[in-house]
């Protein structure tokens, strides 16, 4: 008797926790839903987007994670997600993989990103060329003497070499050799996760240096940010000051260490897909760039 | 003690006559038994097979590295000077338009960390056991075993942030090293994690040694001190070096607190308070944004197998070791 009621019960749970599955599905199927993935630098960013959009458009439904450009564009190539993010252009080699899959990769301009250069507030120096930049991150300079300060040897942060971060400044700063090959950072610079642990590190220590996004840094009273020099005989221009970033600079490429942010889309975005970007480059969206103290695009925000 | 001896034997309880297992157990009930019976061998047997999958995949995925790379390659790689001559570099960089994957910097970084912290965890690892298996009182180490143990559950990241923060702050005012986050401040952070491993094995090493060793020490007028040793530690001595064996197992394995405090770069160095990268940092840092089916990729596997390799024979020596010991013990 006990045992056909437990049967009895249990039949009638399991029954009624399926017609509830079923309600979920139901209501899912209703909302558009976009996954956006990608780059680490862009998904605040990508989140405070998705978070406004949703606001307004309640039928959508918005995922957004990280895991780095490169991730993203290999999860946009799989067809796992709709927008990939990342702060670089697409490789050589990721335009291929794509033509072999029969997809044409459609990019978007979505903001501009500053990297500054850091370093410990105890530091004399102000301003710096590109050239001393680039020889202090491949380790020709190895103290602060060389380059006009202190006479201390200096510390190199960086970011994890799969960074879409690590590769501008690579590309941008350390340029390439007279032998057309891409030069290396020194061996000796310490690989810390994240912008925000490079501001800790560099900030604790007199003898650091780091680069990453002038918004993270932007507001930071305990560390420097340099002033760059294109060359020795231009003006010294710096990405922020006195916690404000310097837009202007940053647009007209005074400022040399800036990039462009991009999404990706497979060859046609579907009108959800499209509606989303159209709120991006609109001027409300280009405000939370502002907002989320990355560079929004020129002309958008007056 | 004759008479106590005899009263006892006296008191022994009768057996019941008729026990539960005389009776006819019902169908159903063997049927439960058997079901039960293969649920826990359809797990044991899952563990095991987990395992071995893991193994193969881990293989499968690092080897094909050797396709594209030589396997001199994940040793040294020559590189032409300015001048025109070869050298040869040990380097790891592999993203580098002229890649280059020596393992030794990591290895090297490994061990550099490992070691000094199975140093320092073996001081006071061994000490802890000691201390809780032959020297504190019984309640005392009621509260003292679980409490060390505790601490072996704190998340690594916890540790590693805090070395990160506070430690390599300390060690920076105390020492003024070559960097901030160095293989000392790694190692320290490491140690942390193994001293509960060490203790805790020692303590139970020490344990099984029997009662009769230490009464028949005492018995000849040797000290607490002289007993332990004297008797206890030689006697102990192969339990205590695999809870060694295996603190320095976990200390190669350990990756969230090298990856926070150690700096992370590839450093071939002999200043301990220099930055250095291990196996384990490398493969957290760089898996996460790799593009798929690259040399890159297939050599961060690759890396997995030479650190999957080590532990392995040390946990398999360790086991042997513990194996042989109690053998041995049984008198």
């Amino acid at each position: 008797m006990l045992r056909k009621i437990h049967f009895v019960l249990t039949a009638l749970l399991t029954v009624t926790l399926i017609f509830f599955w079923g309600c979920k599905k139901k209501t899912d199927v209703e909302k558009a839903v976009i996954t956006v993935k990608g780059s680490d630098t862009m998904v605040n960013l990508s989140q405070k987007w998705a978070e406004v959009y949703m606001q307004l458009n309640p039928n959508v439904s918005i995922q957004v994670t990280g895991g780095g450009s490169g991730t993203g564009v290999a999860a946009l190539l799989n067809g796992t997600t709709h927008i990939a993010n990342s702060s670089r252009e697409l490789k050589d080699i990721e335009y291929e993989k794509a033509k072999s899959l029969g997809i044409t990769p459609k990019v978007y301009n979505v903001a501009l990103d500053g990297l500054a250069v850091i370093v410990h507030t105890d530091n004399k120096i102000n301003e710096l060329t590109l050239e001393q930049i680039k020889d202090i991150f491949t380790g020709k300079v190895t103290n602060w003497k060389q380059v006009g300060g202190d006479d201390i040897p200096i510390t190199l942060y960086g970011r994890e070499n799969s960074s879409g971060t690590y590769e501008f400044f690579k590309e941008h700063v350390l340029g390439k050799d007279e032998n057309g090959k891409q030069r290396d950072y020194a061996t000796s610079t310490q690989v810390l996760q994240g912008t925000a642990a490079l501001g800790e590190a560099v900030a604790r220590d007199t003898k650091g240096v780091a680069y990453g996004g002038v918004g993270y840094f932007a507001q930071r009273t305990d560390i420097k940010i340099i002033a760059v020099k294109k060359d020795k005989g231009s003006q010294a221009i710096f990405p922020a000051h006195n916690g404000k970033v310097n837009y202007n600079a940053i647009w007209n490429g005074d400022y040399s260490i800036s990039r462009y942010l991009y999404c990706f889309t497979q060859d046609k975005p579907s009108k959800d897909v499209n509606d989303f970007f159209n709120f991006i480059l609109s001027e409300e969206g280009q405000k939370l760039v502002l907002q989320m103290e990355y560079i929004p695009l020129p002309n958008k925000t007056n | 003690m004759i008479a106590e001896k005899i009263n006892t034997d006296s008191n022994i309880p009768e057996r019941p006559a008729e026990s539960s297992f005389g009776k006819k157990i019902k169908k159903s009930t063997r049927v439960k038994e058997k079901l039960i019976k293969y649920f826990f061998a359809v797990n044991g047997v899952m563990a095991l097979v987990f395992i071995i999958l893991i193994f193969v995949f881990l293989f499968k995925e690092g080897l094909r590295s050797l396709d594209h790379i030589n396997i001199l390659d994940f040793i040294y790689s020559d590189r032409l000077q300015t001048d025109g001559s070869i050298k040869k570099v040990f380097e790891w960089y592999p993203t580098s338009s002229d890649a280059r994957y020596s393992l030794i910097p990591l290895i090297l970084g490994t061990l550099f960390t490992a070691i000094p912290a199975t140093l320092i965890s073996t001081i006071f690892g061994v000490a802890a056991g000691i201390y809780l298996s032959e020297i504190a009182n019984p309640k005392l180490k009621e509260f003292l075993k679980p409490a060390i143990e505790l601490f072996a559950g704190i998340p690594t990241v916890v540790l590693g942030f805090i070395m990160l923060v506070v430690g390599a702050s300390f060690f920076n005012d105390l020492f003024d090293p070559v960097n901030r986050l160095n293989a000392f401040i790694a190692a320290l952070g490491l140690s942390f994690v193994i001293i509960p491993v060490i203790a805790s094995l020692t303590e139970d090493a020490l344990h099984s040694i029997p009662n009769e060793l230490r009464m028949a020490s005492y018995g000849i007028g040797a000290t607490r001190w002289q007993t332990i040793r004297h008797v206890i530690l030689p006697a102990a001595f192969s339990g205590v070096s695999a809870s060694i064996i295996l603190g320095f197992g976990r200390a190669i394995g350990e990756t969230m607190i090298v990856l926070m405090a150690s700096g992370n770069a590839a450093n071939i160095t002999t200043n301990i308070f220099q930055s250095v990268r291990t196996m384990t940092a490398t493969i957290a840092a760089e898996m996460g944004e790799v593009s798929q089916g690259s040399d890159h990729y297939y050599s961060l596997f690759f890396i997995g197998i030479v650190l999957f390799t080590i532990t392995f024979f040390l946990n398999l020596f360790a086991e042997i070791i513990i194996n042989k010991m109690r053998k041995k013990n049984r008198f």
